[in-house]
């Protein structure tokens, strides 16, 4: 299409892996497939977006299972966001707490108990590996 | 840990400012987390506005593209006004 319309043609594609069931192939035959409409009925929208982000890593293959998706749900998005917001918010509001406000000093505070989880969560996939490093190591960078 | 949670802070005279003014922080943190991850958590984001009561944050459409020049002036906001309605934001599931 891109050729028959004179586009130039990408130097370098990012292609995703495969996502897998439980780690095999997802197969008719086998009846393993995942309706992803079905999950994100019986759970959130938010759940599985959130699932395949942390769980798929970029480049490979990923697995992915039901199992795993309810215990994400149940640790990441209501006990670690969700309790976080209904803590705060119900505590302000029993408080009387009309505003929310920056602190420098908090925020050091905050950044120092922080930090280390906020590394991982952002910069490691679920083996441990960098994720930057699978996007380089994939396109032949590094 | 006890003793500097704010719950436990703000039953002590002395350190009752203190507590406020780390809730005050967190309301902030909240905000700013709730819009780093609006992309990809979108009815918690949805959640959390309703929660927020406020005008300005309330107004983000993060399904839209390139939403609108409101995301940014909110996510700077170091002050901002709230009118608190807690809910639960992701409810446990029996399956």
């Amino acid at each position: 299409m891109l050729m028959s319309v004179d586009y130039r043609l990408p130097d370098t594609e990012f292609v995703t892996g495969f996502f897998t069931v439980d780690g095999h192939k997802m197969s008719k035959s086998l009846g393993n497939v995942i309706d992803p409409v079905q999950m994100v009925d019986d759970y959130d929208r938010d759940a599985v977006i959130f699932n395949l982000l942390y769980d798929v890593p970029i480049g490979a293959d990923g697995d992915f299972s039901v199992e795993r998706l309810a215990n994400l749900y149940e640790s990441m998005l209501i006990g670690g966001r969700g309790n976080l917001v209904n803590r705060v918010t119900s505590l302000c509001k029993k408080y009387g707490i009309t505003s929310g406000k920056f602190n420098k000093q908090k925020r050091e505070v905050f950044k120092e108990n922080n930090e280390s989880k906020l590394v991982h969560f952002f910069h490691e996939g679920r083996d441990g590996s960098k994720i930057e490093d699978q996007y380089l190591k994939k396109a032949d960078i590094k | 840990m006890t003793i500097t949670e704010p719950r436990s802070k703000y039953k002590n005279e002395e350190t009752k400012s203190e507590a406020l003014a780390d809730l005050q922080f967190l309301l902030y943190i909240v905000k700013n987390i709730a819009l780093f991850s609006a992309p990809i958590l979108v009815n918690g984001f949805k959640k959390i506005q309703a929660i927020f009561g406020n005008e300005e944050f309330s107004t983000i459409d993060t399904t839209v593209n390139n939403a609108n020049n409101t995301f940014k002036e909110v996510f700077d906001l170091e002050e901002f006004p709230v009118n608190l309605n807690p809910q639960i934001m992701y409810k446990k599931k029996e399956i």
